[in-house]
């Protein structure tokens, strides 16, 4: 509503004047405009007539603009053309190149929080004994050696550059050439600035202008696999795939101000490893003054009473990065100097995806379709071509592989409440041997291709019927129980005539659940979110996915000879 | 007259080379023929001949002919057998498919391609009216049988045949169903009926002896002389199977040397009262004392028997207690030469009395026996009654018969309505003076049935599935949480909850308590804080907070299928799987295998405990075995479990086929879902709120991912990352 208020008063209104002023500054003329422009052009005049010597179409509208040009003395036009309101204005300056601009020196670090400065004086602020100054000494259109006190400074070209630094414990003149500049220190108390100067919480991960990035979770630096990673810098499949010298992310660094005069500080992130060594996959790639260093650093203004956030890059080096715990270690310094006023800690966690479990979670999938597909095809065969016995016999014993199913998940809670991961261990036993039993004397009721696929197939309609459970990780196990059982069966002869042993009961029952188990364990990992120890996972596939089954085959064949009597 | 039923010189020849027959028998249209003879006469496989059963499924041969209606039965289609023949099985616990009654009756009408209006009738017939909606499982033994009966009768076959319909119905039931059977023959149909009370059949037409008619069995009375020392007592017992049927209020003491009748009518809570006293039950309400070991033979005693061998079952109690076997006891039950024999591999009869055997071993101090004469010819009975007194000093059985009553009892319980109506010495038993005249009665419909609420059971399917896929998506625990909490107390106060509401409750904690135990064990991620260490064992506390927190997907998962299954029908969610959607849909006969499979989920999870209790009365307790033995006798007790399974299922096949069921032939569906406004609209909501969240977590997903972000799904990101 504002907003919308002062466009259409400002519509109404008469727009203010377009002022362009223009300076020039080392080897070029720095042009200023009350408002955004569009063109600007430098003209010179020779003999009362403008000579056009630089003309720049900027590519967006912009205040400040710098034009490098040669700094031949004389007098130069600066002609702007930008909007104002809507309105096209142009305006125009005029500045003369003195004739004798030799050398130009800055007091540094000057552009980003100029220090007060007048005739020749220069005010330093000191946080603690010394304060260290840097002068900055521009050579004009000639080569010049400019005598100081602090030594000939010797600038070898047209618009070569020099830096000095001069650590001051007093109020200082220097003798630079002709002119004399006076340092005034300024002492500041580093106690009452510790006590004025805190970092709130900071933010991160956050975007470069220091909001929050919405999109990555904040407890935590969570990274695909480096596989995945490396696939998709070598596919290019990745639209946000960063370039090395890209920050992964940023960290705005809320400083505060309770003093009584605004501060200028510098805030320096260096992230360590948990021993302390700083660490190198979150070494910044940066080429400014921090280059090669561990350290990213920014200026920041502080004002009175206020806040203000830095925004410091986060490098990481996704691929190499291992996961766990570090550190980011927030430290505000006033410029100048090399006291920490305040400090904070940011822990950043890594955690990296498991490319094993993702591959196997494929895997899995792959598998589960491939079992769907076969029993889509050969299930209507199977159940076209069996008796109505053969069918209620299938069911039957779906329906007491449920009961063992449900009974073993009824222990295995109580079970587990006491041994936790260490339940199936002893509920392996009762399942998995029930379990091959059932399935054995089945299969030899029934010893074709199709009779353990559509038993398991029956036994999840039916569970689905009777508990709900038809979500889709149900009918991935399914799929893939469907493709390892009849593949194994197959394999093993059982499904092709061969009496039952109990090696060829193993290799049908106790391979295809060794590889069940596994895929099990891939699908909680992946679809639930759970962990699982390497320990764990080969004690599963190897005790109760594996040599349980082995036992429970050895139970199974009496069992099923003895069946048959009953059966006949 | 023209004969629908006609039999010449038909025999069967089983596999071991036994053979029954040759038989004769012509039976005309509107005509009411009993079979009738011993034990193993073949009165059973003649009617399984006639249904073309024998013929189908049989593993022996059969010779003659045998023609229904003119026509082989075996050659008959599914709908030409659904038409012509009816078919009541003997043990019809075995063949009920369906989830309703309605839905049972309404499977032959389905084999017909006939609409569902029959099932009214077909169960008014029997005296079920009303009960559409009531599960089968929940019916009495005699409802059951009434129930099978009118599924036979659904499609007006023209020739209906029953295997022992009357075996468990009280006298005022069997005689309601000779009425009608009566009425039946009357209206034209041929009835064949097998049956040993003949005192029932007066009114049929012909009475037809397979082999030499029997002779009066004597029946002697004992006199028993109870000691006073009270062996089992019930105190104001109650029990109630799912709060709308059971026992109240049931005062009863069993005295040392007594025989304890207990009488009365289908449903009187007679199964119930066994059950009570045996321990197999546990009261809702009220104490059950009993200072001796009490033994049961149930109505399946079958589910007693888990030996390899028929001596070996007989000697495993006095192995257990490491005593020498009683020789005698298999040719005291008439078992004699059967002793190799594996028990599941025995005739049913063979097998009763092998059950009671192998108990009587075990010197229970009292044997309770549930229907133990049910479908033995006079001569079997009074030799298992005289082999029981003789071996068990004190027992408590369950009859309908008077005359077996009046013979072996010394006192009658007459369960009525579910109390006790009286508790007399036999000789002053109102119950055997009322049955002296028994009188026809009519069978009065209890409550009517519900009809349809809520949602399609199809989309109530779709629902659990798509939640099932969201909770994958969303990782925002906040949500997870508060829908698990929200599915569980849903479920929890669910009326059909009630009987295991404290085990819902409690096997939710324990999912979230062992998920979290599990996760802070393996927990190798960072951050991690130790906050035990047992040996080389490190629990972590984030593994325990993870665990806590993804227990919510499965608590969630669950909780919501526990509830699908409560709130829906058995029946609509097996018809939501046959429905087809856009022309295709799952084979029928997998269906059907599904259906059987829901059906027999509760008898088998029964069976399985009936087996366990029944080697926990006659052995030694599991921890004083080594663990090998355990589990060699764990898996060994699968084995009448299992061998039921496979009886129950050529029985349950028998019995489909005989209602028409085809694997290769399409079936009507005789009683469709009915989509309504309502699921249209919910369907929709749910249907757009998935899609919204599947993309907005896909969005997400492909940004976590370093593969696609655009600025603008910057809020979409904020509010996947806060919720989702």
């Amino acid at each position: 509503m504002a907003t919308a208020l002062g466009m259409a008063l400002s519509g109404c209104a008469t727009p203010p004047p377009l002022v362009v002023t223009g300076v020039c500054a080392g080897d070029g003329v720095e042009v200023h405009a009350s408002s955004p422009v569009g063109v600007v052009v430098i003209d010179r005049s020779v003999d009362g007539k403008p000579q056009p010597v630089v003309r720049r179409e900027l590519p967006s509208p912009t205040r400040d603009v710098f034009l490098a040009l040669d700094l031949s003395p004389g007098p130069l036009v600066v002609t702007a053309t930008g909007e104002v309101h809507g309105a096209a204005q142009v305006a125009s300056a005029a500045l003369t190149v003195p004739a004798n601009k030799a050398c130009t020196i800055d007091v540094q670090p000057a552009p980003g929080a100029p220090w007060s400065s007048a005739n020749g004086v220069v005010h330093v602020p000191v946080w603690g004994r010394e304060a260290t100054v840097f002068l900055r000494f521009t050579a004009g259109p000639s080569p010049v050696t400019v005598p100081t006190s602090v030594g000939d400074v010797v600038l070898p070209a047209s618009g070569s550059r020099a830096l000095r630094s001069i650590t001051l414990a007093q109020d200082t003149s220097l003798q630079l050439g002709d002119a004399t500049l006076s340092l005034v220190l300024d002492r500041k108390d580093p106690g009452a600035a510790r006590t004025a100067i805190t970092i709130a919480n900071p933010v991160f991960p956050a975007e470069e202008n220091g909001f929050r990035d919405l999109g990555r979770p904040v407890d935590a630096i969570i990274l695909p696999s480096p596989a995945w990673e490396r696939a998709l810098a070598w596919s290019g499949a990745g639209l946000r795939v960063h370039a090395a010298e890209e920050p992964w992310a940023f960290v705005a660094v809320p400083v505060s101000d309770a003093g009584s005069e605004p501060v200028d500080v510098v805030v320096t992130a260096t992230v360590t490893a948990a021993d302390g060594s700083p660490a190198p996959a979150f070494r910044p790639r940066l080429r400014s003054a921090d280059g090669g260093t561990d350290r990213a650093s920014v200026l920041l203004r502080v004002p009175t009473g206020a806040t203000a956030s830095a925004v410091l890059p986060v490098f990481l080096d996704a691929l190499n990065v291992p996961a766990g715990e570090y550190t980011a270690h927030l430290d505000v310094t006033p410029l100048g100097s090399s006291d920490v006023l305040t400090t904070a800690a940011l822990p950043l966690v890594v955690r990296r995806g498991n490319p094993v479990a993702s591959v196997g979670f494929l895997v899995t999938v792959l598998t589960s379709i491939a079992g769907l597909a076969w029993i889509g095809r050969a299930g209507p065969r199977w159940l076209r071509q069996a008796s109505t016995t053969d069918l209620m016999v299938n069911a039957l014993f779906g329906t007491a592989l449920f009961v063992v199913s449900s009974a073993t998940d009824v222990l295995s809670m109580s079970v587990g409440a006491v041994l936790g991961p260490f339940a199936s261990l002893f509920t392996g036993i009762v399942y998995d041997a029930g379990r091959t039993v059932l399935l054995a004397t089945l299969l030899q009721l029934q010893p074709r291709p199709g009779t353990l696929g559509i038993s398991v197939l029956c036994c999840w309609l039916g569970r689905g019927v009777l508990t709900g459970a038809i979500s889709p990780p149900d009918l991935i196990y399914t799929g893939a129980a469907i493709a390892l059982g009849e593949g194994a069966a197959w394999l093993s002869g059982l499904t092709r005539g061969r009496p039952p042993t109990i090696g060829r009961l193993s290799l049908a029952f106790a391979a295809s659940n060794a590889i069940l188990t596994l895929f099990g364990l891939w699908l909680h990992t992946i679809l639930y979110r759970l962990n699982f120890a390497g320990w764990y996972i080969a004690m599963q596939v190897v005790f109760p996915g594996f040599l349980y089954v082995v036992l429970a085959s050895t139970l199974a064949l009496p069992f099923v000879r003895s069946l048959r009597e009953v059966d006949a | 007259m023209s004969h629908l039923i006609h039999i010449a010189a038909a025999a069967y020849r089983y596999p071991s080379g036994r053979c029954v027959g040759p038989f004769d028998l012509d039976v005309g249209a509107g005509e009411f023929v009993v079979l009738a003879g011993r034990t193993g006469s073949g009165k059973s496989t003649l009617a399984r001949m006639v249904v073309g059963l024998a013929q189908r499924h049989g593993h022996g041969e059969v010779t003659g002919v045998v023609a229904v209606a003119g026509r082989d039965p075996e050659a008959l289609s599914g709908p030409e057998r659904v038409r012509t023949l009816g078919f009541v099985p003997q043990e019809v616990d075995d063949c009920v498919l369906a989830g309703t009654c309605a839905g049972e009756v309404a499977f032959a009408l389905e084999s017909a391609g006939l609409a569902a209006s029959g099932v009214g009738t077909a169960l008014d017939r029997v005296g079920l009216g009303g009960f559409e909606q009531r599960d089968p499982l929940d019916l009495s033994g005699g409802e059951r049988q009434r129930l099978a009966i009118a599924a036979a009768l659904a499609a007006d076959p023209r020739v209906l045949v029953l295997d022992e319909p009357l075996s468990q119905l009280d006298p005022e039931g069997a005689h309601a169903i000779v009425s009608t059977l009566r009425q039946l023959a009357n209206a034209g149909v041929a009835v064949v009926l097998v049956e040993h009370r003949l005192g029932l059949l007066g009114c049929a037409d012909r009475i037809v002896y397979l082999g030499p008619a029997p002779e009066p069995v004597p029946m002697f009375h004992v006199e028993h002389g109870a000691s006073g020392e009270v062996l089992l007592a019930l105190r104001g017992v109650g029990f109630s199977h799912d709060g709308s049927k059971g026992v109240d209020g049931l005062d009863l003491a069993v005295r040392r040397g007594e025989r304890v009748a207990v009488v009365g009518g289908n449903g009187a809570g007679k199964s119930t009262l066994i059950g009570l006293l045996s321990g197999r039950l546990r009261p809702g309400s009220g104490d059950v004392l009993g200072v001796t070991r009490r033994m049961e033979v149930p109505q399946n005693a079958d589910l007693v028997l888990f030996s390899a061998t028929a001596a070996r079952e007989v000697a495993y109690a006095a192995d257990e207690r490491g005593r020498d076997p009683n020789p005698a006891l298999l040719d005291a039950f008439g078992l004699a030469g059967l002793e190799a024999r594996a028990p599941q591999s025995l005739s049913r009869g063979q097998r009763l009395r092998l059950a009671v055997a192998a108990m009587v071993a075990a010197e229970p101090g009292v044997l309770l026996l549930d229907e133990a004469g049910s479908g033995q010819d006079a001569e079997s009975l009074a030799r298992l009654f005289q082999a029981v007194w003789a071996g068990s000093e004190t027992a408590v059985f369950a009859s309908h018969d008077p005359e077996l009553v009046a013979a072996w009892a010394s006192r009658v319980v007459w369960m009525d309505g579910g109390r006790i109506r009286e508790d007399a010495p036999v000789a002053s038993s109102g119950w055997l003076t009322a049955r002296a005249s028994v009188a026809p009665a009519e069978v009065s419909p209890r409550s009517a049935g519900e009809g349809r609420a809520g949602l399609d059971a199809r989309l109530r399917l779709a629902l659990v599935a798509l939640l099932g896929l969201l909770v994958v998506l969303v990782d925002g625990t906040a949500v997870l949480g508060l829908l698990a909490v929200a599915l569980v107390g849903a479920a929890v106060v669910h009326p059909k909850a009630r009987p295991f509401r404290r085990g819902l409750v409690l096997g939710t904690v324990l999912v979230a308590w062992s998920t979290a135990f599990s996760q802070s064990v393996f927990w190798s991620d960072w951050p991690r804080t130790p906050l035990l260490s047992l040996g080389p064992v490190t629990f972590w506390r984030e593994g325990a907070m993870h665990g806590l927190a993804q227990s919510t997907r499965f608590i969630a998962v669950t909780a919501a299928g526990l509830l699908l299954a409560l709130s829906t029908p058995t029946d609509e969610l097996v018809t939501a799987l046959r429905t087809r959607v856009a022309g295709r849909g799952l084979p029928w006969a997998l269906v059907v295998m599904v259906a059987a499979m829901v059906r027999f989920v509760p008898l088998v999870a029964m069976e399985w405990g009936t087996v366990r209790r029944a080697r926990r009365a006659r052995g030694r307790p599991m921890w004083r075995r080594t663990p090998w033995a355990w589990l060699g006798l764990e898996v060994a007790l699968l084995r009448p479990v299992v061998a039921r399974c496979v009886r129950r299922a050529r029985m349950l096949a028998e019995s489909l086929e005989s209602r028409g069921f085809d694997p290769a032939s399409p079936r009507g569906v005789a009683r469709p879902l009915t989509w309504r406004r309502l699921d249209t609209l919910v369907a929709a909501v749910a249907g757009i709120t998935a899609l919204a969240m599947v993309t907005a977590r896909t969005l997400y997903g492909l940004y976590a991912a370093d593969i696609w972000y655009d600025a603008d799904l910057r809020p979409l990101y904020a509010y996947v990352r806060a919720l989702l």
